[in-house]
Parts: structure tokens; C-alpha cells; sequence
């Protein structure tokens, strides 16, 4: 068994002493009252004994005497001397009613007569009167007892002198229960006469047994080969006795024993009591010491408890119980311990919990104490039916700051940032920074409208550039928009969709968002697209398509880039936009980027067998660029598709090549070395130095459409745009202005020497199939537009 | 009275000694009486007997006193036609009986000397009791012959003045181991002759202590 608290150890431990004690000092007694018992009965037994024995004695001697007064009477001697055998009788039974004796017999002497009174015959009588006769004179105070007609009697003889002996006067009475019970009465014995004919069965001839007692002791002697004369226990049902056998009478004919038993199952039963008596006293004891023990094991116990009750309250946390200090025992020394260990905890889990939910950059909390600290307020404000908005914001472009600022200025920037925003919010609105370039804004009780307010506010905060370290950096964000409760209950799923309407503002560079559930499915979609990409490369469901770029002096098309196009077999086209960022993500894009160059070589070789010599250009990505094997697995496709070097340019963003750099750089020298033409595409909207740039082996520099495409009304993108020609052409590329659409930013950037333009104008992107009567369209149309001299 | 019953004694004893002297010679008879283990046994009534020894009258009366609750003598033998008085000579009264067919009587409780002697007139023994006193007892043993006497402490009875001629020798004693059953021999009485010697079986038991 085992106890699983220490009070119940202890009580049980106890207890089970103190009653092993009290059973110790039971068992002793119980052996010695029954030791006892038996020494006392043995001797109550032994006096008794002769108790009965006088008794016997006595009642000889009583009958004696009255036999004796008749022997003595001068008459009945008269009767006898003159043989007058009728007066002798009657006298005879005269004496046997006065002393109720159920024999009588004279004897005479002289004549050798015998008178009987009583239920006997003479021939009967006649041997044992001469036995009791002839045995007087030996002993006088012998007890006789003799067996007629298998009835017991004690006889006594009493020699009848006139004055020498003329006869004997034989007493006889039966030895019956009245007698067993007299002798009894006086020696608080069990008495049994047993007796026996010679190799007959016992019988009992008078007993205070019960009748079933008497044929049980009967059985007993019956079993036994020889009487044991000796004290002997013998069992009578359910009762042992302790017993003595005495022999009366044993002859050749007859024998007769008197058994005195007594009980040692009754005597025993007496000292029941006092078995009681120490039982109730061991219980009272025992009771007396289970409450001691109790209280005692509580004393111990209970503080214990209680401790492990406060150390169950520190582990969830609470570190508010005040612990009872105030014994001066080794519990109290506990107490004390748990006490100045509650407190390193709490100091401990404060200085955790403030590494876990704040933000050090910033010296605001982070995201978890945001979701935690939303998720508060939700609940209260669930109860009360308050709004609540979220607002998450999301710097542009932070990365390459981080990365041509360094990271200190990158953390100034953040906290810069941060500063501005609390500077925004009232004091019960939560700032904290959600990630590396992310905030969230919580505006406690806040609806629609006034957090849509804050939010255009908050943006206003990015319209000047922030100084930063002597620079002005001109930092933009997007901002995503939750509101509560229309737009999620919990705290998650209104961050979720915070984010959602924040990844949209960034996608599409469109400030400040609101969320709208036409955002998820728009996500959604894009996810279920992802997961069907990878099928989407092996089962040729991407196409490419080819965008003129046009030599802006000659008008003529030379070359084209390839873009890829998805043809889903059930949504039908579908923009790279929806699909490249994730195939970045995952890796895929790699393979789009192999696919792509195959394509490319693939088309080149159709155009060539058409008479046009096409230059296609591919588009890589950050990841083809660090992946070292990259130029061989290009080169392996021009072998295959057996082309010359120049049919196919590379275009890589400014931004790819800022990931790594040194390996960026590695990548595009093996692939210029192989005759490959590269070209920075997106120019402008990146942050590479030009020092960098001129390192690099690139050709071209194709200015974003972005800076191109309102040139004819903003005089700033034309300045860019010129100063990007006159850049280009100072480090001797070639410029590529992209994005052109209509008639006046060609002849401006005709004018202005760009080298090369691509665009709506010229040609959207197309099927290859339809490239052809494009290029002859385009040539039979371009000799009108043109100012100048069209030349080969 | 003692005197004169003396002298009365006297005057048969002196004739028989005339008588002797001058019919026939008489001698003395010494019997000498033992138990079976060579004791000398005092009280044994020694007599003798033959044709002309029966039917002589006594020459004398016989007192047998009471005394200290005792009967003295204990054992008496008297010739037939004795009579004997019983004196009491004790405070106390005394009734003194017989059953024995010898002699049936009794004197119921009296004191001092009674009125009338005891005629025993059959030859006999009587046991004599006390009523009053059970442990008084006396044996009185009545023979049919004028020659007879007890054994001393000795053993030894002396007959004086016995006729010589053939007798039968009777020994009696109260404790004989069969009742009653007297010891005969015959025997030739003779001045020569030594002291007979008679053995006899004795129950102990039913000797008279103190005797």
C-alpha cells in the first residue's frame, strides 16, 4: 500500500505502532489468564477433590452414626439375640425410611443370617456383605461402594455388639444425581459417576452434566484404553474441562469411577470482562491517539501542504501568496526559503517575460505582446461592445536601407520610425513592432472612420524624408487596416487580415488599405496557383511571349524580351505577377528561368528559319544568380540548341544583385565571359551604388518604366531619365527606356540619345507566332513616324 | 459380707481336701497355655472332665464386681449352679445383660449391690454387657466339673486336688480364633505328672486390652 501525503504516512505509521504495542500487551495476557486459568482449575480441582472426599466422609460418618444408634438399641439386640427375624425387619425398615436409605441388611453373626430391607435379594447381597464385613476391621474410616443390579451404592457397615459382635448392620443409599448435584453444591465441581460391568460399556450412573455432556465424557473413556486417573483436559462439545478421575469401587466384576471436572472454557469466559475491559480501554487509547496524531501529523503536514499549494501557484504564475514566515522550526526555516525563492522567480520571469514580450530596437513591444495585448482587448471590448481598429504598417524597400546604410542606422531608422508613430496614437493605443520592418497600431476604441483617420495620418509621416546620420532618407510604407469586430473577432484573425490588407497596399503601392474580404479570396487563389506551379512548368502550361524593344534612331526591331505568360487550363491567362513571387519564394523560379532560356532558344532558331534574327532577352533572378551551377546549365542549353552566344541577353533587377553581391557578381562575370549580354533591368528603382554597377560586366541599362512613362508631363522623370542616358552612355552601356506608349516619349528619348526604347507603343507583349506580322506591320508603320533615316 | 463369703468358700474346699485324703489320692494339674506363636496366654478356663465330674453342686457363690466402668473379673469361670452377684461399686448406675443362650438376663439400671444373685444354671459361655456402658464387657464361661481354673499372667492354671484318674482336658479362651470351639485332650492326672502344655489359636484382635 502506498500513502501518497505525508500525514497519511505518518498517521499510518503510528498507528500501526501503537496498535503492534497494544496487540504485544494483549497476547501475553491472553496467555497468561489462560495459563492461569488452567493452574487455578488444576487446584480449585485438587480441593475440590477433597472437598469431595470429606464429603463422602462425612456422609459415611453421618450414616454410620444413625446406623450405629439402631445397633446400639437394646431392643432391636434383644430381637436379634432371640432370632425373632420378623421384628428385625420391621425394624430394619423402620431405620431405612427414618434415614431414607435405600439399603438395609442385617447379619447375624451366630447363625450366619441375613434380613434384607430394601430391592434386593438375599444371594444378591450375601458377597458383598461378607466382602464390607471382612474389609471392616481394617480400615474404620473406609468408603464403601459396591454396584447391586447395576445401580451404585455407597454402603457403610456398622457391627452390631451385644457387647461382643452378634451381627452387622448394612446402610446402603444410591449413588443418584441428587448426591452428584449435593457434591456439586459443595465443591463447585462437575461430578459424574461412571460405571462399568467387567468389558461392558460405560454408563453414567448420576452426573450434574447435561444428558449430552454425560454420553460425550461416556465416549471419551469408552476411547481411552486406560482411565487416567491423573488431571487431564478433556473436550466436551464445546467446552474443556480440566478433570480428575477417582476410582470407588473396582472389583472383578464391577468397576465405578467418580469424575470431577471443571470447566476451563467457563473460567476462562470470566476473565472476558477484563478482555473487554483492556479491548475498550485500547480502542479509547487508540482513538485518543489517532486525534493526537492527527493533530500532530497536521502541525507537520499541513504547512507542508500549504507550500506545495503556493509552489502549485507559482508555477501558474502567482506570485502574489503571501507564505507564513512566522514558525521558528525547520518549517519556518522552508517558508522563509520559498518566500526569497517566490521572489528571484518573479524578478527572473519579469526580466524573461520582458525579453519575450518587448522589443529592444525599438523599446516597444513586440508581437507576441501585441497579439496578447489584442487579444485582451477584444475580450474586454467584446463585453462592452466597443471597436477596436488595427493598423499595420510595413516599410518599403527597409532591406536595402539595412544594407547600403548598415544595420545601426537600419535600427535608427526603425526606432526613428517607432518614435513618430507613438507620437501619432493616444497614450491607451498600442505601438509595438510586429517584425523586422513591420508595426502594429492598436486603437483602443477606435471605429472605421477614425482609424481610417489615423492611418492617413500615419502615412503623412512617410511625405518628408527622415534625417537620418546626415542623410535624408526618403522612406515609404504600406499600410494594411483592421477593424473590430467587422473584420474578425480575434485577435489573429484581425491581425491576419491587417496583413492581408497591408501585403495588398505594398503589391500594389496604394498607402493606406482597408481590408476586404475580396482580399482573401484574391490570396487564395494566388496559394491554390502556387500549388499548381510546379505542374504548371512540367505540363507546358506556360508560354512565352516576346515584347519588342526597337532601336530608337533606326525604328527597327532587333530584339525582344521574353516574358512568360500561364496558360491555366481553366482560368485561362494569367499575369506573371500572380505567380513569380511565389515561385521566388519556393525555388521554382529557377526552373521557370531554365524553361524560359530553352524557349527563348527554341524561338530564336524558329525565327531564324523565318529570316529574323532575334535577340531574345531572359529574365534571371536573385536566386539563378547565386546558384554557381546557373552558367553551366545555360551553357548546356546553347550546346543542345546549338546557338550562338549572342541570340540570347540576360536581364537581372538591381535588386536581385544586392542579395549577395560577391556571388551575384562571380555568377554574372562566368556568364559574360561566355559571350552572354547583361543588362540591369528595372534600373532606378533600386539602391546599387555605381561603383558597384561599373564592376559588374553589363551592356545595358534599361531605365524603369516608372520614370518613363509620364516623361512628357513631369520634368523630373525627364531629368532622370536623361541623366540616366547620359550615365549609361558615360560608363559605356547601351539605354533601354522602357514603358513607352505613346509618340512624344519616343522623340524625347530619340532626342535625347537613349539607344533603345520598348513599350506599348511600339508592342505589347505577344505570342511568338504573332511576332512576325508584328515586325511587318511595325516596319511598314514605323517608316512614317519617323523623323529620321531609318538604317539597317 | 466379703468375710463371710470367704469363709463359705472355706468350708467346701476343706472337705474336699478330707474327702481326697481319705477315699482316693488326688495330685495337682499344672496346665501350661501358649498361642500359636509360643505367648503365654493368661484367661484361658482350663478344665477337666469325665463321668463323675458332672452334676456336683458348687460350694460357693460368685461376685463379680463393676468397677471404674469395667467388669472385674473379665473372665470368670464358675461351676454350674452358680449364682453370682453383681456389685456396683461405681457412682454411675449400671445395666448389665446377657443375650448369650447360656444365661439371657439382665439387671436393669441399678446401683449398689442388687437384691437377688444370678442363678447360671447351664453350662456355657455369657458375654455380660452394659447397656449404659458399651465398652464394659465380661466373659463368664459356666463348666459342669468341680475341677477347673484360669490361666495366670504366666499362662500357667493350677488344678488343685484332682482326683487321679483319666479326664478330658477342655481349654477354652474368649479370643479363640474359632468361636466356642474348646481344645480336648485326654489326659491321666498323677501326682508325677509335669505341666501339660496346651497351644492354642488366638485371635489377637479380640483380645481385652488392658487385661
Amino acid at each position: 500500500m502506498k500513502f501518497s501525503s505525508l500525514k497519511q504516512q505518518i498517521i499510518v505509521i503510528f498507528l500501526t505502532l501503537i496498535l503492534g504495542i497494544q496487540l504485544a500487551g494483549l497476547i501475553p495476557i491472553q496467555y497468561s489468564v489462560d495459563k492461569n486459568v488452567r493452574k487455578l482449575v488444576g487446584k480449585e480441582l485438587d480441593v475440590g477433590e477433597k472437598v469431595f472426599l470429606n464429603l463422602l466422609e462425612s456422609n459415611t460418618e453421618n450414616i454410620t452414626n444413625g446406623a450405629k444408634i439402631l445397633a446400639a438399641d437394646y431392643g432391636f439386640r434383644e430381637a436379634i439375640a432371640s432370632n425373632d427375624q420378623e421384628t428385625i425387619l420391621s425394624a430394619l425398615n423402620n431405620f431405612q425410611s427414618r434415614i431414607h436409605a435405600d439399603i438395609a441388611i442385617f447379619y447375624g453373626v451366630q447363625n450366619d443370617s441375613m434380613t434384607v430391607s430394601g430391592n434386593l435379594t438375599e444371594q444378591e447381597a450375601k458377597p458383598v456383605v461378607n466382602h464390607l464385613i471382612d474389609t471392616h476391621s481394617a480400615s474404620a474410616k473406609k468408603i464403601d461402594f459396591e454396584i447391586f443390579n447395576d445401580m451404585p451404592y455407597q454402603l457403610v457397615a456398622v457391627p452390631i455388639k451385644a457387647p461382643i459382635i452378634i451381627g452387622w448392620m448394612v446402610v446402603g443409599f444410591e449413588i443418584d444425581d441428587a448426591l452428584a448435584e449435593k457434591l456439586n453444591k459443595l465443591s463447585s465441581l462437575q461430578v459424574t459417576f461412571l460405571q462399568r460391568a467387567e468389558k461392558g460399556a460405560w454408563l453414567s450412573s448420576a452426573s450434574t452434566l447435561s444428558r449430552d455432556d454425560q454420553l460425550s465424557l461416556i465416549d471419551y473413556f469408552e476411547h481411552k484404553a486406560k482411565p487416567d486417573l491423573a488431571n487431564n483436559e478433556v473436550r466436551i462439545n464445546d467446552d474443556v474441562f480440566d478433570s480428575k478421575t477417582l476410582t470407588l469401587h473396582h472389583d472383578s466384576d464391577n468397576m465405578l469411577l467418580a469424575v470431577l471436572q471443571r470447566s476451563i472454557t467457563a473460567e476462562i469466559s470470566n476473565y472476558q470482562t477484563l478482555k473487554y475491559t483492556l479491548l475498550i480501554l485500547t480502542i479509547f487509547g487508540l482513538g485518543v491517539f489517532t486525534v493526537a496524531i492527527i493533530y500532530v501529523s497536521n502541525y507537520i503536514a499541513a504547512p507542508i501542504a500549504k507550500l506545495s499549494e503556493t509552489a502549485k501557484q507559482l508555477e501558474q504564475g502567482n506570485y502574489d501568496l503571501t507564505i507564513q514566515t512566522d514558525r521558528h522550526d525547520e518549517i519556518g526555516d522552508l517558508s522563509k526559503a520559498f518566500n526569497s525563492m517566490r521572489d528571484a522567480i518573479a524578478t527572473r520571469e519579469a526580466k524573461v517575460a520582458r525579453l519575450a514580450f518587448w522589443d529592444d530596437v525599438t523599446n516597444l513591444p513586440n508581437r507576441v505582446a501585441f497579439i496578447k495585448h489584442l487579444g485582451e482587448k477584444i475580450a474586454a471590448h467584446q463585453q462592452r461592445g466597443l471597436p477596436l481598429t488595427i493598423i499595420v504598417l510595413n516599410l518599403d524597400r527597409f532591406k536595402e536601407v539595412n544594407k547600403i546604410l548598415g544595420r545601426d542606422l537600419g535600427d535608427e531608422l526603425l526606432n526613428r520610425v517607432a518614435q513618430s508613430l507613438k507620437a501619432m496614437v493616444r497614450t491607451d493605443d498600442m505601438v509595438a513592432r510586429l517584425g523586422a520592418d513591420e508595426y502594429g497600431l492598436l486603437l483602443a476604441s477606435a471605429g472605421l472612420e477614425e482609424g481610417l483617420a489615423v492611418a492617413h495620418k500615419l502615412q503623412k509621416i512617410f511625405d518628408t524624408a527622415i534625417d537620418l546620420a546626415a542623410q535624408k532618407i526618403d522612406v515609404t510604407a504600406g499600410i494594411g487596416l483592421a477593424v473590430y469586430p467587422q473584420h474578425g473577432d480575434s485577435d489573429e484573425q484581425l491581425l491576419h487580415n491587417a496583413e492581408t490588407a497591408l501585403h495588398v497596399s505594398k503589391s500594389k503601392h496604394s498607402g493606406v488599405v482597408l481590408y476586404d474580404a475580396a482580399f482573401d479570396l484574391g490570396i487564395q487563389e494566388n496559394l491554390s496557383l502556387a500549388s499548381e506551379l510546379k505542374t504548371a512548368i512540367q505540363g507546358r502550361q506556360l508560354a512565352l511571349y516576346l515584347q519588342p524593344k526597337v532601336n530608337l534612331k533606326t525604328k527597327r526591331g532587333y530584339a525582344a524580351e521574353a516574358l512568360v505568360r500561364w496558360i491555366h487550363p481553366e482560368k485561362g491567362l494569367i499575369f506573371p505577377d500572380q505567380f513569380i513571387p511565389f515561385a521566388e519564394q519556393t525555388g521554382l523560379i529557377k526552373d521557370i528561368t531554365l524553361w524560359m532560356l530553352e524557349e527563348a532558344c527554341r524561338v530564336h532558331t524558329e525565327l531564324k528559319t523565318e529570316g529574323i534574327e532575334l535577340t531574345i532577352a531572359v529574365n534571371i533572378s536573385t536566386r539563378d544568380l547565386i546558384d554557381s551551377d546557373f552558367p553551366d546549365k545555360v551553357e548546356a542549353i546553347f550546346k543542345r540548341f546549338n546557338i550562338a552566344e549572342n541570340a540570347i541577353s540576360l536581364e537581372i533587377t538591381e535588386s536581385s544583385i544586392m542579395d549577395d553581391p560577391v556571388r551575384a557578381e562571380a555568377t554574372l562575370h562566368r556568364l559574360a565571359n561566355m559571350g552572354l549580354k547583361i543588362a540591369i533591368d528595372d534600373f532606378g528603382t533600386g539602391y546599387s551604388s555605381l561603383g558597384y554597377l561599373k564592376r559588374l560586366p553589363v551592356k545595358e541599362l534599361k531605365i524603369d518604366k516608372s520614370f518613363v512613362m509620364n516623361m512628357e508631363k513631369n520634368d523630373n522623370d525627364t531629368i532622370i531619365v536623361r541623366s540616366t542616358v547620359d550615365l549609361g552612355h558615360n560608363l559605356n552601356l547601351k539605354v533601354v527606356a522602357e514603358g513607352i506608349e505613346n509618340i512624344e516619349v519616343w522623340n524625347i528619348l530619340a532626342k535625347m540619345g537613349c539607344d533603345y526604347g520598348q513599350g506599348y507603343f511600339m508592342g505589347k507583349p505577344m505570342p511568338e507566332k504573332d511576332f512576325k506580322s508584328w515586325l511587318d506591320k511595325w516596319e511598314a508603320q514605323s517608316q512614317d513616324m519617323a523623323p529620321k533615316k531609318l538604317s539597317a | 459380707m466379703t468375710t463371710l463369703a470367704c469363709y463359705r468358700a472355706l468350708v467346701p474346699l476343706t472337705l474336699l481336701v478330707l474327702f481326697g485324703m481319705h477315699q482316693v489320692y488326688a495330685a495337682e494339674l499344672l496346665v501350661e497355655v501358649q498361642d500359636s506363636k509360643g505367648a503365654k496366654l493368661k484367661d484361658a478356663v482350663v478344665f477337666v472332665e469325665n463321668t463323675k465330674t458332672a452334676g456336683i453342686a458348687p460350694t460357693a457363690g460368685y461376685e463379680l464386681e463393676q468397677k471404674s466402668k469395667q467388669f472385674n473379673p473379665q473372665v470368670s469361670v464358675v461351676q454350674v449352679g452358680t449364682s453370682i452377684n453383681f456389685p456396683n461399686r461405681d457412682k454411675v448406675r449400671h445395666h448389665v445383660y446377657s443375650f448369650s443362650p447360656a444365661k439371657k438376663f439382665e439387671l436393669k439400671l441399678y446401683s449398689g449391690v442388687p437384691a437377688n444373685p444370678v442363678l447360671f444354671d447351664k453350662a456355657g459361655t455369657v458375654v455380660l454387657g452394659c447397656n449404659i456402658h458399651d465398652t464394659m464387657l465380661a466373659y463368664v464361661y459356666i463348666v459342669d466339673t468341680p475341677y477347673f481354673a484360669k490361666t495366670d499372667s504366666n499362662g500357667v492354671a493350677k488344678l488343685a486336688n484332682v482326683p487321679e484318674e483319666n479326664y478330658i482336658l477342655k481349654v477354652w479362651h474368649y479370643a479363640l480364633q474359632q468361636e466356642n470351639k474348646v481344645v480336648e485332650q485326654s489326659i491321666s492326672v498323677k501326682s508325677s505328672n509335669k505341666a501339660i502344655p496346651v497351644k492354642l489359636e488366638i485371635n489377637h484382635a479380640n483380645l481385652i486390652q488392658g487385661e
